[in-house]
């Protein structure tokens, strides 16, 4: 197991809070930091607060995302949570995102903590069916195939990882910080666009039906559970008509059922991992 | 955008993707004409609801959808709540209920629904969605208003008095609220209350022609009738061509009425004389002046004479001279016995008629 460089990361959040933070001075912020709400360092102290440890936020022009924290493992010394300065006037709510993710690790019994790691099982079956699914694309060498089946089978780990714990992370925002909804709304929106590129003929071609749908399942889940709180049915008229709809909802019923505690993330993971077909694609590791 | 996931969807998916199962078994295959439309008319339909613009572009591999919302266009819930307010009401109200399926919290709709079926008449749908509205916004004053509304057209009068005590309760200045608790307490016969209610409506707006029609009337029924006298003349001037006006002007008529009849039991003398004089004055004038001097008193009396104050005194254009109200309600009553017989002023002097052209017929005798 890897040791963690905390020592109360199993007291209650709401008792962490109260207490008074020794750790509050030792945040590290470099310019250029554009200004962080009252809520940000709320939430940042408590991330600091649960973990032991100072955040460091940074900006990053480089990022092909609109935010990211690298939790701090072995002997770094802080967490680092850089960010796109595209997201602009939404900072406030993905800082404060990618906090929760973090937050959601600590607050974990220490049993329960985890990463989700790629597995030999997934990596060889993400090759076999892309090059069954290309194989009639001459165009396409070994190479290039093993390189797409790549990508595609890191690309669906992530999702599986970060989509179901992403709603937990939201839905606790959403009715703890009021104040974030609207930059939280604006970026939702953005991502949820961005989630129909899964749709894509051009993906499409490229991906074979066990993918794409779990793919799509997941996005067509985190559209019903935004359509459900705004109660727009906006967002879900692509997977409607796709015939994707239903498989997402289904993925929205797994995630109302199971408990929203931090201590259950990774059953979450695994419950959705089992009614997408991706069971053995993934490991979790012990630890941070 | 129609709720709150922006204002803009656009995607692409493979046509092979496309639930075919959406579209009516004679157009299910790809590349037709058929197929192509069915498609477009899918997504049209899906869309309809939100406002905006949809395109749609079909070809041999893809769907391409993209629906925008027109920044100029209102929010289709506000467009439809302004052809509600503009009367037109049985599309609307079809398309608000649909899209309260899609959005059962959305307070807008539930209120809109409930006021709109509350003026067709269908009151018992229209308390559903008030209360399914108060359910969600128990501190919203226009909804208590609308229902305390809903319910006094049922005639569930003291239930409508509670609702509107709670709308006041909220937000004493909203002028609906006082005006229609006012009118509940008028009809539960606490004409005193009513009055102070209705007064306060008069306050919050005091152009509000239905306030000032209200407080007039919570103080007839009180018997301060020249308090009601003046602000049944204060309705009609805020607008005359209403049919509140009209109201005003039959209460005003009936009112001056009582009180000319019980400044006197039996006939009233100045009446006769006046009546006398006008008859003698048009029986030497062509039927066309008398006509235009009856019709410009008419006028005059659309807002009202004051028949029991010899004090004020009136001029016409058509006729020279200062007359006094009662003297020109006189002049009137003569000409249209002349002109239109058949047309009832709203002021009975048929016995001072009477008595004033037997008075003259006797002098045409005698002369």
């Amino acid at each position: 197991m890897i040791q963690i460089g905390f020592t109360h990361g199993t007291l209650h959040t709401a008792v962490l809070a109260a207490m008074v933070s020794p750790l509050a001075a030792r945040r590290v912020t470099l310019p250029p930091r554009m200004e962080l709400t009252s809520t940000t360092n709320e939430v940042l102290q408590l991330v600091e607060k649960t973990t032991g440890l100072p955040v460091i936020v940074q900006a990053d022009t480089s990022m092909r995302i609109l935010a990211a924290i690298k939790i701090a493992q072995g002997s770094a010394p802080a967490h680092l949570l850089t960010y796109n300065p595209k997201v602009a006037a939404n900072l406030n709510y993905a800082v404060c995102f990618q906090c929760g993710f973090a937050l959601r690790i600590f607050q974990a019994p220490e049993a329960d903590r985890y990463a989700v790691g790629s597995s030999y099982q997934g990596k060889k079956e993400a090759e076999r069916l892309v090059n069954e699914h290309l194989r009639n694309d001459k165009g396409l060498n070994r190479d290039a195939r093993l390189h797409i089946a790549t990508q595609m089978y890191d690309g669906i780990i992530r999702q599986l990882r970060s989509m179901p714990i992403g709603l937990r992370v939201d839905e606790w925002l959403r009715t703890t910080y009021p104040d974030l909804a609207e930059e939280q709304k604006a970026l939702t929106v953005q991502q949820l666009q961005a989630n129909t590129s899964s749709l894509r003929p051009d993906v499409r071609r490229f991906t074979p039906d066990k993918v794409r749908n779990a793919s799509v399942a997941m996005s067509a889940a985190t559209a019903a559970y935004w359509s459900r709180t705004w109660s727009d049915p906006l967002p879900l008229v692509p997977y409607k008509s796709t015939g994707d709809l239903d498989r997402g909802l289904a993925l929205l019923k797994r995630w109302d059922d199971l408990p929203g505690d931090p201590a259950a993330d990774k059953q979450l993971i695994d419950a959705w991992g089992v009614d997408l077909g991706l069971a053995g694609w993934y490991e979790f590791l012990p630890g941070i | 955008m129609a709720g709150q996931a922006g204002d803009l969807s656009d995607f692409t998916i493979s046509l092979k993707d496309f639930d075919q199962s959406l579209l009516p078994a004679d157009a299910r295959t790809p590349g037709t004409d058929a197929f192509q439309k069915a498609v477009s008319d899918y997504f049209v339909e899906e869309f309809r609801e939100f406002g905006g613009w949809v395109q749609i572009a079909v070809d041999t591999q893809t769907i391409h959808v993209r629906w925008q919302l027109d920044p100029d266009a209102p929010d289709p819930v506000l467009s439809l709540v302004q052809r509600l307010n503009r009367g037109d009401v049985e599309e609307p109200v079809r398309l608000l209920e649909k899209l309260c399926k899609y959005q059962p919290g959305n307070v807008v709709i539930l209120h809109s629904l409930g006021m709109a079926l509350s003026d067709m008449g269908q009151l018992d749908r229209a308390e559903i969605y008030l209360r399914q509205g108060l359910a969600l916004e128990p501190e919203d004053c226009p909804l208590w208003t609308a229902l305390g509304v809903a319910l006094v057209r049922q005639g569930r009068v003291e239930e409508a008095i509670a609702a509107l005590r709670e709308a006041v309760a909220i937000d004493a200045n909203d002028l609906y609220a006082q005006r229609n608790l006012g009118g509940c307490l008028i009809k539960a016969g606490a004409y005193q209350e009513g009055e102070e209610h209705l007064r306060r409506a008069v306050e919050i707006n005091p152009k509000d022609q239905q306030s000032v029609f209200g407080l007039a009337q919570a103080l007839q029924a009180q018997g301060k009738m020249k308090d009601a006298d003046t602000f049944y003349a204060r309705a009609i001037d805020l607008d005359a061509t209403s049919t509140v006006a009209d109201a005003a002007k039959t209460e005003r008529r009936n009112l001056a009425e009582r009180s000319f009849r019980a400044a006197a039991s039996g006939l009233r003398a100045d009446a006769v004389m006046y009546c006398a004089d006008a008859i003698r004055r048009f029986q030497k004038m062509p039927s066309a002046d008398v006509q235009r001097i009856t019709y410009e008193v008419a006028v005059m009396g659309q807002r009202g004479l004051s028949t029991n104050d010899p004090a004020s005194q009136y001029r016409l254009k058509s006729l020279p001279g200062d007359y006094s109200g009662l003297q020109l309600v006189c002049m009137m009553y003569v000409g249209f016995q002349m002109v239109a017989p058949e047309h009832d002023i709203g002021f009975d002097l048929s016995k001072e008629y009477q008595v004033a052209r037997a008075m003259c017929d006797g002098n045409q005798q005698g002369e």
